[in-house]
């Protein structure tokens, strides 16, 4: 047991209160509150609420418009998370042989971390325009080939590079830390055993990594979900077609461009209860595994 | 832990090959003096060598050099005919037991033994086989399933130990395996290197900071200071006849006594009130070890102190020009002052400068 820093509980809390201040304010209340809303039909412009028990849940789960938000979500999940855990991963590989210091390189390194989604929004969309960004040369030669105004999957396309961006420096530090943490006998007696740098890479270094590679999995997972709302609303605006219109940004459309308080609200918890099964499932799965006493 | 085998694991290793060093040197970049500035040395096949240095001395230093983990820029290391110093650790032949064993933690004990098997693509029924056989020598049969953090700190050693000759190296070697033992298993397990050792036959290369596992496994002991070689000699020839005052200063519990003397018109003045010849006139370190002593004749020394070890006491005196002298006598002696006095053949001398032995230039009589 490490001993609390803290003589006295009250003390504690007070330190810890303007964070409890906040969570509640800003996370728990409208947490209540979608949960609240889940169950009335809402007037769009205030006035009378009515308790309608379940029949919000019924109407979302009959709409077809609300499962395909949800497969886009999933699908984004996925070839999101994946590409913004693995290329950090290599990249912290490659950096642990050589760079085994330079806390300047790291600093600098995880500050897009704190870049908000709306302003990578921006710069990507300027970016990934057709007519001005770097992928124009490619419409020169092949006219019409790149189009994320109008193909669904280039607009995919410009969200995962975007969130990619924004999870390596995070996800780059975590992994080089943990990396860096491991003792460098291992890769000694793995050099003895005859292991060369691939197979120390493969069979000692990614295994021993397990821990810090779960946790930005499970927090890229959860984030990709969320972080997706900024890049949509500055980039597509869940277009073309509904085809990057991820539940996020239906939650969005539905209750602030449709006045659907009561609709949004409903999706909101559904959103919440699936983000919820996606960790307890990541949990349940992998955690096992992926302990181990050195 | 009994090592019975009906054939010796290391058929290959029985043709163990000796290791010269030549003119071997290390900087670490960024130190502004050498770990190691030159370093020549001839082990033989198949021999135990132990280097014995204080801590930071640069033994981790030369081992990962011989075993490829630490680049040798300048100089030669030759494993029978092959120079390996440009090699990757893989292609030497090497393996070793490291002081915190170094066990792949997701790893199962049988995991950690074949692995280096495994990467050698040695087929599956052998893998087993070799497993099997270490397994029972070390008395791992029944652990093999097991993961690192499952085994006490014995079993950890073993699990390395069998990891390390698994593949019948013909160079092994140790970086202070015994040290993260308890005093009674530091004990049993030196034992057991030693009679694995000759089974099989590899030629060995043990680095430890402590003299008794040196003295007591080596067939030769390197004594390392500063990265130099102080002297390179079977454990018998060490104790008898320190090639300088560190190695004298170095081994033996308690360590050898040197007391500043000067040689003047060819006699040196001991401390126990006689003389003897000296070849040369000048200041001198004159060696005697507190086991050498004689008590009850001689001149009379104030006791300092007095630590009672059960089978022997150690004693340390005051000498006329005041320095201390440790001696050892039968346990449970009391009294303020004792009667010394120094046989001539266990006199040791060491030129004051240098530091180095001069024993030819006393004349015994
Ligand atoms: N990787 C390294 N970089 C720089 N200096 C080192 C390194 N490893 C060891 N040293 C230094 O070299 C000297 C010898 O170290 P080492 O060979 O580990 O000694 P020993 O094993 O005898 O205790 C020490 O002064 C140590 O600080
Ligand atoms: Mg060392």
């Amino acid at each position: 047991m490490t001993q609390s820093p803290f003589r006295s509980r009250p003390m504690a809390l007070l330190f810890l209160s303007p964070l409890i201040l906040l969570t509640a304010l800003f996370f728990y209340w409208p947490v209540a509150e979608a949960i609240r809303w889940s169950f009335f039909l809402e007037q769009p412009f205030g006035g009378e609420s009515t308790f309608v028990g379940f029949a919000n849940f019924r109407r979302v789960l009959s709409d077809p418009e609300f499962w395909k938000s949800l497969k886009l979500t999933g699908i984004f999940m996925v070839t999101a998370s994946v590409p913004a855990v693995l290329v950090p991963l290599m990249l912290a590989m490659a950096a642990d042989r050589g760079l085994r210091t330079s806390r300047i390189a790291r600093n600098v390194l995880v500050w897009p971390k704190g870049v908000a989604g709306a302003s990578i929004g921006v710069i990507f969309g300027f970016i990934f325009n057709p007519f001005v960004g770097i992928l124009t040369p490619l419409n020169q030669l092949w006219p019409g080939i790149w189009s994320p105004g109008t193909d669904g999957v280039d607009a995919f396309i410009t969200l995962i590079v975007a969130n990619l961006w924004n999870g390596i420096p995070f996800n780059f530090v975590i992994l080089l830390a943990g990396l860096q943490a491991l003792p460098d006998t291992y890769a000694k007696a793995a050099a003895l055993d005859g292991a060369g740098p691939w197979r120390q890479a493969l069979d000692i270094r990614l295994p021993l990594l397990a821990p810090q590679l779960f946790f930005v999995l499970v927090l890229e997972f959860t984030e990709s979900i969320i972080n997706a709302f900024g890049l949509i609303d500055t980039m597509t605006r869940g277009g073309p077609g509904g085809a990057t219109t991820l539940l996020v940004y239906k939650i969005y459309a539905d209750g602030f461009k449709g006045y659907d308080l009561s609709g949004a609200s409903t999706q909101t918890v559904l959103l919440m209860i699936f983000v919820l099964l996606i960790a307890a499932a990541q949990f349940l799965l992998m955690e096992r595994r992926v302990k181990y006493e050195r | 832990m009994t090592l019975t085998l009906e054939r010796p694991v290391a058929a290959a290793a029985k043709t163990g090959t000796d290791i010269r060093i030549e003119g071997l040197a290390k900087t670490y970049p960024g130190a502004d003096s050498p770990v190691i500035p030159n370093l020549t040395a001839h082990l033989r096949a198949g021999e135990f060598t132990v280097i014995l240095g204080p801590s930071g001395c640069g033994k981790s230093t030369l081992l990962n050099m011989l075993a490829g983990l630490e680049a040798a820029p300048t100089g030669r290391i030759v494993f029978g005919t092959r120079e390996v110093q440009a090699l990757a650790p893989r292609d030497r032949g090497c393996a070793m037991v490291f002081q915190n064993y170094a066990l792949y933690p997701h790893m199962t004990v049988a995991r950690n033994m074949d692995y280096s098997l495994r990467i050698a693509k040695v087929p599956r029924a052998e893998r087993e086989a070799r497993v099997a056989e270490v397994a029972r020598m070390l008395e791992l049969s029944a652990l093999l399933d097991r993961r690192p953090s499952q085994l006490s700190g014995g079993q950890r050693q073993r699990v390395a130990i069998g990891r390390a000759i698994i593949r019948e190296p013909q160079v092994l070697l140790f970086d202070e395996p015994l040290s993260n033992l308890d005093a009674r298993l530091r004990n049993e397990t030196r034992m057991e290197l030693a009679q694995l050792h000759r089974r099989i036959g590899a030629t060995s290369v043990f680095v430890t900071h402590d003299q008794v596992e040196a003295m007591t496994l080596a067939d030769r002991v390197m004594i390392l200071n500063k990265g130099r070689i102080e002297q390179f000699a079977p454990p018998s020839e060490i104790y008898a006849a320190p090639a300088s005052t560190f190695v004298a200063g170095f081994l033996g519990s308690p360590p050898m006594n040197l007391l500043a003397v000067e040689s003047r018109n060819g006699r040196i003045r001991l401390p126990d009130g006689g003389t003897i010849g000296c070849r040369r006139d000048g200041m001198f370190q004159l060696g005697i070890r507190p086991e050498h002593i004689r008590l009850g004749a001689g001149a009379e020394m104030r006791v300092q102190f007095r630590e009672e070890l059960g089978s022997h006491s150690v004693i340390a005196l005051t000498t006329p020009d005041g320095a201390r002298l440790r001696v050892t006598a039968p346990p449970g002696g009391t009294g303020d002052a004792l009667r010394v006095s120094f046989p001539q053949d266990a006199l040791h001398l060491f030129d004051a400068e240098t530091g180095l032995a001069v024993r030819e230039l006393l004349i015994r009589t």
